[in-house]
């Protein structure tokens, strides 16, 4: 099992939490005005990179909290946890 | 007002079987008043006079005063707890002093229901379903730690007593009492439990 490190509660089991695929994914500001393929990409197209990956987790059965961790895929290590809001410093996804 | 029924009523914990004088009790106390508090800064400074003790402001902490006890939730949530009857009258002493805030109170009495657990198998007991770290080191008297047990959500108050004989109240959803109560039971057979009703 896991332990990820809730940015509110700490280290925690990997079954109280739920996780909420890539993380940054910004929503287009007028969707009306996107192309079919432009829309796609947004609501389907995820990096899915061997290594680095920013994601999104909650901590659903515990305070309930979004946030985001900095996790590689390769060997499931977690690199660092950040509270909603705050961006992981380095761009490397 | 309306009948109310404890989650527990249709296994008759009366006269379900148990073992008399066992290290572990175990009961269930459905009607505590518990209202829910949300909101930031100027909320806590708005009901902590209210409430005559400081909110918990991290993961684990409570606070507690004149029979109450606030459990923190999340950054900016927390549940109190009050003995029986007093929630309509609390969650409005809440409201009016929140006038006007950006805030939340809601009655959550007949949302939850308690299990209380009394006796030194218990952290065993809770062991079987839950991922916390439940040593006597880690899971301290007067602490709160949400998690869960098997599939349902939880919420662990260790209200008093020492590693030898804790306390633990258990909240859960009250539509959750049947699967957990009959989790603990399963999980208690080993050590024996005593069922108080």
């Amino acid at each position: 099992m896991l332990l990820i490190t809730c940015p509110h509660c700490g280290p925690r089991a990997e079954t109280e939490f739920r996780n909420g695929g890539e993380a940054g994914i910004v929503r287009p500001r007028d969707p009306a005005a996107l192309s079919d393929g432009a829309w796609t990409g947004y609501v389907f197209t995820r990096q899915n990179p061997k290594g680095r990956f920013h994601e999104r987790w909650c901590h659903a059965q515990g305070c309930g909290r979004w946030f985001t961790a900095v996790r590689d895929t390769v060997t499931d290590r977690f690199l660092s946890f950040h509270p909603a809001g705050e961006q992981p410093d380095e761009a490397g996804r | 007002m309306a009948e109310r029924i404890a989650g527990t009523s249709h296994l008759d914990l009366k006269n379900r079987p148990s073992t008399r004088g066992a290290q572990l009790r175990m009961l269930e106390r459905p009607f505590k008043a518990k209202v829910g508090l949300r909101g930031g800064e100027d909320v806590i400074r708005a009901v902590e006079p209210v409430l005559g003790f400081a909110l918990p402001r991290r993961v684990g902490e409570t606070g507690s005063g004149s029979g109450a006890h606030a459990f923190w939730i999340g950054p900016d949530d927390w549940i109190i707890v009050y003995e029986p009857g007093r929630e309509a009258q609390i969650a409005q002493a809440l409201r009016e002093a929140c006038r006007g805030l950006h805030h939340a109170v809601i009655d959550l009495s007949e949302r939850m229901t308690t299990i209380c657990l009394e006796g030194q198998p218990l952290r065993d007991v809770l062991a079987a379903g839950c991922p916390l770290d439940l040593h006597p080191r880690a899971f301290r008297p007067g602490m709160v730690l949400q998690s869960h047990l098997g599939k349902a959500n939880v919420i662990l108050h260790y209200v008093a007593g020492n590693a030898d004989r804790p306390f633990v109240d258990l909240y859960t959803n009250r539509s959750f009492a049947d699967y957990v109560w009959k989790y603990l039971e399963n999980a208690a057979r080993e050590f024996g439990y005593e069922i108080v009703a």
